[in-house]
């Protein structure tokens, strides 16, 4: 019986062994582009063109080979491509599109191009209609061991109907605080023993592609004390893909990296969708128990325990403005480390006056690698009816070095408003 | 003012009439692929390998990456047939500097349900120029608390990059 189970065990060894060698997969073409956008009127025919590089890698001398197919897209709330049959979607442009071939062979270190056909009939409505090809690359032998990978790119196809201007229209339908697991609910044991927390709280926004046309939107949210309506922190909203099309449903987090004493709170979200006159606003009411602003304090602890992996310049701001006029400030960050840290950064005020639309932040989202460093713009714009007198700001930078958790730095700005020349 | 508004938009569908932009080119060059399984713990049967493939794109606009079976479902490592345990318990992650959010990279940790795993894309930094960075796969196996049958398990894949 032992003996038996001794084979078995090595056989086991042996069979997994095979896993070691699946299919070789010889496929190293580049598709370019992976997004095109055109403008074409109902009636009229349009061409783009699809590249396909082979780029030579080790002792490859057979050509490579991939099959294209066309194929609906749409975006699920949390930013994810789903791809469908073509022509089952609404807003589905492969009706008109025709691929002139069904596979593409390129030599080793040569190129070949497929041009598609884009043909909305006549009556076609204006609007925005999408399809993406999917181009599946490498030779599709089945093995029958190991783990078996294809390679797939797709290239999205976004086609505008002319014959209408399309406006852009967003509403935010939902938001929430999203607590760990643990704190969601009211506490059912004392607070001590509760497992320690490491994930901060995140608030959580639907916003809604009301309108015809997809934009990319942006924002952020303030948290402010429901009695002193003194804003506490600001964070900049972040979304799998800010690209939303028109009627689609996008999901915006930020979380909470400032510890906050128990009571009412307002969360403002402000989100910018690329509507010259318009933006989205939303205010989510909620309270802080005192099991979640004791772990809210936890985590913001263990966070300052770790580095921020950035050092900032300036630490305060103060600068006289005119109404009406302008200041531009320089924000420098540099890394600490070795590793990437992702910098956010965003602008609010923090007195009674709404100064949020005062700031543009340029780049509010960058990267920095190893021991780099990013100058960020912060430009000021006092408008012409402001008051004259001080006000209160802060710039809040969020930093996340790869790996590791994500931290809260605040540069108090300080404005005195003069009146306009 | 109609008329001016009317013009401008006009002249403005006129000038966009056929207009194409390009954005971005992604290459997956994976050739040729090797997945190495180097650990078997008795006790909790577990395997694990990884497979690395290069991810060559420029700057021009966002790539992610997702794994898809094909037919849809999970990526279970599956056989062998036709008696014994079909399935493996498996996870995977997926790690390299190139990635945005990428999964830990310590053995021990942010092993993703195979479920959950093909619901999850991952973002790519966008480079300063065309370049060229690994990505690794990391594949786990096994189940709890008896010997997996022998017999060769497999799953299948499609990895995916898209705009």
């Amino acid at each position: 019986m032992r003996c038996k189970a001794i084979i078995n065990y090595l056989s086991l060894l042996l069979s997994l062994a095979l896993l070691v060698n699946p299919q070789p997969l010889w496929a190293s073409l580049a598709v370019a582009p992976l997004k095109q956008e055109i403008s074409i009127r109902p009636g009229e025919t349009a061409k783009i063109t699809l590249r396909f590089i082979h780029q030579v890698r080790a002792a490859e001398v057979t050509p490579d080979v991939a099959t294209l197919t066309l194929t609906d897209v749409s975006v699920s709330e949390a930013g994810s491509l789903i791809f469908k049959d073509p022509g089952t979607l609404k807003n589905s442009a492969s009706p008109w599109i025709t691929l002139p071939t069904k596979t593409v062979s390129v030599d080793p270190g040569k190129e070949d191009t497929v041009e598609i056909a884009i043909a909305p009939p006549l009556q076609t409505p204006p609007g925005e209609y999408y399809s993406a090809v999917k181009v599946d690359l490498g030779q599709v032998t089945r093995t029958e061991v190991g783990i078996q990978l294809k390679y797939q790119i797709v290239s999205g196809i976004f086609v505008t109907v002319l014959g209408q201007t399309l406006s852009k229209q967003a509403k935010i339908v939902g938001s929430d605080i999203r607590w760990p697991s643990q704190f969601a609910a009211p506490a059912t044991q004392p607070a001590t023993t509760q497992p320690a927390a490491t994930a901060p709280p995140v608030v959580m926004v639907t916003l809604q592609n009301s309108g015809p046309a997809r934009f990319t939107a942006s924002g952020t949210v303030r948290i402010v004390d429901a009695e002193s309506r003194r804003v506490l922190m600001t964070a900049v909203l972040v979304s799998g893909r800010p690209c939303v099309f028109g009627g689609d449903r996008r999901l915006f987090e930020a979380p909470i990296t400032k510890p906050l004493p128990p009571g009412k709170y307002q969360a403002k979200i402000t989100l910018d969708y690329e509507s010259s006159w318009n933006r989205a606003y939303y205010t989510e009411v909620f309270e802080i128990s005192p099991e979640q602003a004791l772990m809210l304090a936890q985590v913001v602890k263990h966070q300052a325990d770790t580095t921020t992996g950035i050092s900032i310049r300036p630490a305060k701001y103060s600068l006289a403005i005119p109404a009406g006029g302008s200041r531009s400030l320089g924000l420098a960050l540099k890394s600490t480390t070795e590793i990437p840290v992702r910098c956010l950064v965003s602008g609010a005020s923090t007195g009674a006056g709404d100064m949020d639309s005062w700031f543009t932040i340029d780049p509010a989202d960058s990267t920095l690698k190893n021991f780099g460093h990013k100058s960020v713009e912060i430009k000021i714009e006092v408008p012409h009816d402001a008051k004259p007198g001080p006000y209160t700001a802060l710039v809040a930078i969020e930093s996340h070095p790869e790996g590791s958790d994500l931290h809260r730095t605040e540069v108090p700005i300080e404005i005195q408003v003069k009146p306009e020349r | 003012m109609i008329k001016r508004l009317t013009f401008f938009f006009a002249w403005s569908e006129f000038l966009s009439v056929c207009a194409v932009v390009a954005f971005g080119a992604a290459t997956l060059s994976p050739a040729p692929s090797n997945l190495t399984l180097t650990t078997l713990n008795k006790t909790v049967n577990t395997v694990s390998g990884t497979i690395d493939f290069p991810l060559t794109h420029d700057e021009h606009d966002t790539v992610f990456l997702s794994m898809v079976v094909p037919g849809g479902g999970s990526a279970v490592l599956k056989g062998p047939s036709p008696a014994g345990v079909t399935t493996l318990v498996t996870s995977y992650k997926l790690t390299g500097d190139a990635l945005l959010v990428p999964d830990p990279p310590d053995n021990a940790a942010g092993w993703i349900d195979s479920t959950d795993f093909v619901l999850k894309s991952y973002q790519v930094k966008t480079p300063v120029s065309l370049t060229t960075e690994t990505i690794t796969l990391h594949v786990q196996g096994g189940t709890v608390g008896a010997n997996p049958p022998p017999g060769t398990y497999t799953a299948s894949f499609i990895l995916r990059a898209t705009w």
